[in-house]
């Protein structure tokens, strides 16, 4: 039972491993060699950093989430686990701005009902956060492959695989703590800023890629700034970086296409490393307070599989020490953690 | 091999001895839009004040006999709240508009800007990605399933599953 229980969760670690990336820092990219770059490839090189690291809204954080959102989900099998709503069956394509400010009628179903309920429990979760009020969306996947991850902008997602694999709703509150950790953590922004900033190279210095100077200048970014001038046209590039505020809505199909796929690619390339702890620390938080039983989250944790994929993952140890850590930070609010069963609907799934 | 174990408790000990905890005096937030502050703890007792939002509170620590209810210090009054209503985390400041200045979650909330659309990027991706574009339809009817969802009724659901039900 124990080994189906690892084999079932193993996905959650895959899952997370797909997703790490590093928390913002000062600088993105590689060392800058002033002397042979010259004054301007260093003022350019400036300029690309200060665009990538340029504060991030709201609408922006959204409008290249909802991207990721659909580069993750189309990444597994099987689609969204829900009963279309009525009024988009035959709408094909969506139109740009409908949906902007309403929302579709949801239909019926179980598979309805199940995702009602995991967007209240997620929405009831997340008012623990530190980013209560974003538009959170909890999105169930039809998919046996036990699955949890997240987009910028507040859509966690969750595989039917998972769903079957939960023991009670502290379990579940646990894996959605974690996803919202790092939505709250803004983990993925930071390949969405190495990302801009290696489009903004791709701009200034995509027609000059075979000056040494420019190479050297580039350092350690220079194969990804050559492969993404094959995919980017240097032009639009330069008209986005006019813009006031950086504006993914805006851009031409083969730019989002490209900046999605960086990023997702990043995502499963690099994970989230340390940050798994961190969204660690997040959901023992989050759980504690909700009134939820922690040491639920444990044994989920306790029997991830170690050692699955090329992405270093920090251990289970490691990771069980930082949710010890924050359970005895606000000991005094786990003294009530309950583990109730999760809802009927989840049957749907199962 | 036994040294070895022996070791790894002796680290474990050392890092669970070492592990901060909350103290009295020390401040929390107020999760819960018109959370109740109490006489006693006790859901029926007299009400002292409503708390908002956000609002950053001392705590004292947890009722002895009531452990769901903590005692606290908001806006110069002392009295008990439900654990429910406490998070540990201050609100994260969000950007709603070109202008970049950050403003506090429940002005964010009522700005409008806290509502989002599955992006035209989003849409523009899945016309360029036939994989993608299968999904939109779900994603979007997810999104209106989650709008379907009072922010209260979500938190208040949480309450009654975990026992501390207002």
């Amino acid at each position: 039972m124990r080994l189906l229980t690892i084999a079932v969760l193993a996905a959650f670690t895959l899952s997370c491993a797909m997703l790490r990336s590093a928390v913002p820092t000062p600088s993105v990219g590689g060392a800058i060699d002033a002397a042979s770059a010259g004054v301007e490839g260093k003022q350019k090189w400036d300029e690309c950093e200060a665009f990538a690291q340029k504060p991030i809204g709201y609408a922006e954080e959204s409008a290249v989430g909802g991207a990721i959102a659909l580069a993750l989900a189309a990444k597994g099998k099987g689609g969204v686990f829900v009963e279309v709503a009525p009024e988009l069956v035959n709408l094909n394509p969506i139109p740009k701005g409908k949906y902007d400010k309403d929302k579709p009628a949801p239909g019926t179903g179980p598979k309805t009902d199940l995702t009602k309920y995991l967007n209240t429990l997620g929405k009831g979760l997340a008012s623990y956060s530190d980013r209560p009020t974003i538009d959170w969306v909890f999105i169930v996947l039809d998919n046996p492959t036990p699955n949890a991850f997240s987009a910028p902008g507040g859509y966690v997602f969750i595989t039917t695989g998972m769903l079957k694999s939960v023991k009670n709703e502290a379990q579940l509150a646990g894996i959605l703590g974690h996803e919202l950790g790092h939505v709250t953590g803004k983990h993925a922004l930071e390949a969405y800023r190495k990302s801009k900033k290696i489009s903004c190279l791709v701009g200034y210095f995509g027609g000059k890629l075979a000056d040494g100077a420019v190479k050297q200048l580039l350092g350690p970014l220079a194969s990804e700034v050559e492969a993404a001038a094959r995919a980017l046209n240097a032009t639009e590039v330069l008209n986005a970086l006019k813009m006031p505020v950086f504006d993914p809505n805006k851009l031409s199909g083969g730019f989002v296409k490209w900046l999605t796929n960086k990023i997702v690619d990043s995502l499963g390339a690099d994970g989230y490393g340390e940050h798994e702890k961190e969204a660690d620390a997040v959901a023992t938080r989050i759980v504690t307070f909700a009134g939820y039983d922690v040491a639920e989250y444990e044994k989920v944790v306790a029997a991830l599989p170690e050692g699955v994929g090329a992405i270093k993952h920090p251990s289970n140890k490691e990771r069980l020490a930082v949710i010890a850590e924050s359970k005895a930070e606000y000991a005094a609010f786990a003294e009530v953690g309950k583990a109730p069963p999760v809802s009927p609907t989840v049957s749907a799934a199962k | 091999m036994r040294r070895l174990l022996i070791g790894l408790a002796a680290s474990a000990l050392l890092v669970a001895s070492a592990a901060y905890a909350v103290k009295p005096g020390e401040n929390l937030y107020i999760k819960t839009k018109d959370a109740k502050l109490l006489e006693k703890p006790d859901a029926k007792a007299k009400v002292l004040g409503t708390l908002k939002a956000g609002q950053e509170v001392k705590w004292k620590g947890s009722d002895a006999k009531n452990k769901l209810f903590h005692s606290i210090e908001a806006g110069g009054k002392q009295g008990f709240t439900l654990q429910q209503n406490l998070s540990p985390n201050k609100p994260q400041m969000e950007i709603a508009s070109d202008d970049g200045k950050p403003i506090d979650p429940q002005a964010f909330a009522s700005s409008g800007a806290a509502t989002k659309a599955l992006s035209d990027a989003a849409l523009t991706y899945a016309a360029e990605t036939p994989d993608a574009a299968t999904l939109t339809k779900g994603l979007l009817t997810a999104e209106g399933i989650a709008k379907s969802v009072p922010a209260a009724d979500a938190q208040a659901y949480v309450a009654k599953q975990t026992g501390g039900a207002k």
